[in-house]
């Protein structure tokens, strides 16, 4: 994949932004998806929250963004409250959906320049300059007259990750960058995500049920079960650490003779 | 109390919605390209519908009238209330209909879409509010093509009257004699009656529909579920709101 080197980058770099969460808790009616979650992540670092499939992951993550907020506890973005829309004025922060979420109605480019045209950052020439370039980090200018419905599954990623990049974030969410990828595309993405943090410096929490992707790119990780944060390690600890849920979690054993679903 | 809860909130998040869309009006002129594509989608392209619509409805006005005065030899009143009933009620309110059915139920399912599918979430995560890019232009649009399709609603009336009364064996009137009359009744007041209800009338059933369509939660079924909803939501509020503005301009 083609890298642009940071020298000729046309990606401003700003300053990484620190995270703290503090005793979060959410409930949706009587199901209660976050409980008392408390974890920091540090200014640059690539922190990944792992978990199986309804732990609380995306909606941890809808509140890092805003798009949620919390029953108690809170989340501070560089020292400044996460639910308040100012901060995300103030702070660059950008989310690279699950499916993309990317704007059907436009083509690639006009995706990627929304942000930069409505905030009128730039002229018209630099922000097609900076969308060119987003594009050419993600290997895919040739797609920027296309739109969305004209693209595979991996390439809606990538060009949700670009349209995150001309964004220019000084954090950056990614919710299950690799779910619905084949495995060679998972390792373009992973690669992707580890890039775009080493160039940019931007600090990135990506939540996913990947293991891999998870020991691979992971400052560290935070091990989220049942709405709890279960474990904070890094990966090499997590690889090392015994305890039997984690293990289950990161080695699962498939029992043909006695199923998971049938267990009480 | 329980069951009105979703009423007053659909009706509370619409009041806000229109406050904040006006909100954002001085910055039309940013959002110039999606204003004039709306006024493409909402005007020029309904504007064949109620044209065809507007002459069938003149044209069976102008019958039903010719049928029951042809004993009273009244029949060259049927220009004027042909022409008053155009311009003071049918024109507006089959227009906003039409609206509703083509450019509302549209709306309805693209917002609601663009909510089920992230996109609206997306757009807040990049501090756009959708208010800005989706619903002002769209509000503004209407605002301005809502009298051009209602003009274009009431002459295709008018003449889809004559044509009938001119050509129908039993009416047989002289179309000079159908726009005398229609002009000795229609006078500029009843023309910006008609006028001042299209308005309203176009105003709330786009707001109904961005409304319903933002507030849309869940999958497939749901987007179904909330273009019937704005369809049904418009159509109520323009009989309800006719009555309300008739006996005020009255």
């Amino acid at each position: 994949m083609a890298i642009v080197s940071q020298e000729s980058s046309q990606i401003t770099v700003h300053e990484p932004v620190a995270v703290e969460v503090r005793n979060l808790c959410r409930s949706y009616g009587e199901t209660q998806v976050l409980k008392d979650v408390s974890f920091q992540v540090e200014p640059g670092e690539i922190f990944v929250i792992m978990g199986p499939s309804g732990a609380g992951k995306s909606v941890l993550l809808k509140h890092i963004i805003g798009l949620e907020r919390a029953d108690s506890g809170e989340i501070l973005i560089a020292g400044k409250d996460a639910s308040s829309t100012k901060t995300h004025r103030d702070i660059r922060t950008g989310i690279v959906f699950q499916a993309g979420a990317l704007f059907n109605s436009m083509t690639v480019y006009e995706n990627l320049a929304l942000y930069p045209t409505e905030h009128r950052l730039y002229d018209k020439e630099t922000i097609r300059r900076k969308v060119m370039e987003a594009l050419a980090i993600v290997s895919l200018e040739e797609a920027a007259d296309k739109i969305p419905a004209e693209l595979s599954g991996g390439m809606k990623k990538r060009v949700a990750v670009a349209r995150a990049l001309v964004i220019e974030p000084q954090l950056l969410l990614y919710d299950e960058p690799t779910s619905e990828l084949d495995p060679i595309l998972a390792a373009t993405v992973a690669e992707l995500i580890a890039t775009v943090r080493k160039e940019t410096n931007l600090t990135s929490i990506v939540v996913t049920h990947d293991t891999v992707l998870a020991k691979t790119i992971g400052n560290r990780v935070a091990l989220l079960l049942d709405g709890r944060i279960h474990t904070i390690a890094t990966p090499d600890e997590l690889t090392r650490n015994d305890d039997p849920d984690i293990q289950d979690f990161l080695h699962p054993k498939i029992d043909l003779d006695n199923p998971r679903f049938r267990r009480s | 109390m329980k069951m009105n809860k979703p009423l007053f909130e659909s009706i509370g998040s619409g009041v806000v919605l229109f406050l904040r869309a006006l909100y954002f009006l001085p910055t039309l002129p940013r959002q110039f390209r999606r204003f004039i594509e709306q006024c493409f989608q909402i005007g020029y392209k309904t504007l064949p519908l109620v044209a065809i619509l507007s002459f069938c409805i003149g044209a069976v006005l102008a019958l039903q009238i010719g049928y029951s005065f042809r004993d009273w030899g009244t029949q060259q009143f049927i220009g004027s209330i042909v022409g008053l009933s155009m311009v003071r009620e049918l024109g507006p309110v089959m227009t906003a209909i039409m609206v509703t059915g083509r450019v509302g139920s549209a709306i309805t399912a693209e917002l609601a879409s663009m909510r089920v599918y992230q996109e609206v979430d997306a757009l807040h995560t990049m501090n756009i509010p959708p208010e800005r890019i989706l619903v002002m232009p769209r509000l503004a649009a209407i605002a301005v093509t809502m009298p051009v399709l209602t003009i274009t609603s009431v002459l295709f009336g008018w003449f889809g009257g004559a044509v009938v009364a001119q050509n129908v064996a039993f009416i047989s009137l002289d179309s000079a004699i159908y726009f005398r009359s229609l002009k000795d009744f229609v006078d500029t007041a009843a023309v910006m009656d008609g006028l001042i209800k299209a308005e309203v009338f176009g105003i709330a059933v786009v707001l109904i529909c961005c409304n319903v369509g933002l507030r849309t939660t869940g999958g497939p079924r749901e987007i179904g579920f909330s273009v019937t909803r704005a369809v049904v939501a418009s159509i109520i509020f323009i009989l309800l709101l006719d009555y309300f503005i008739t006996r005020a301009l009255l």
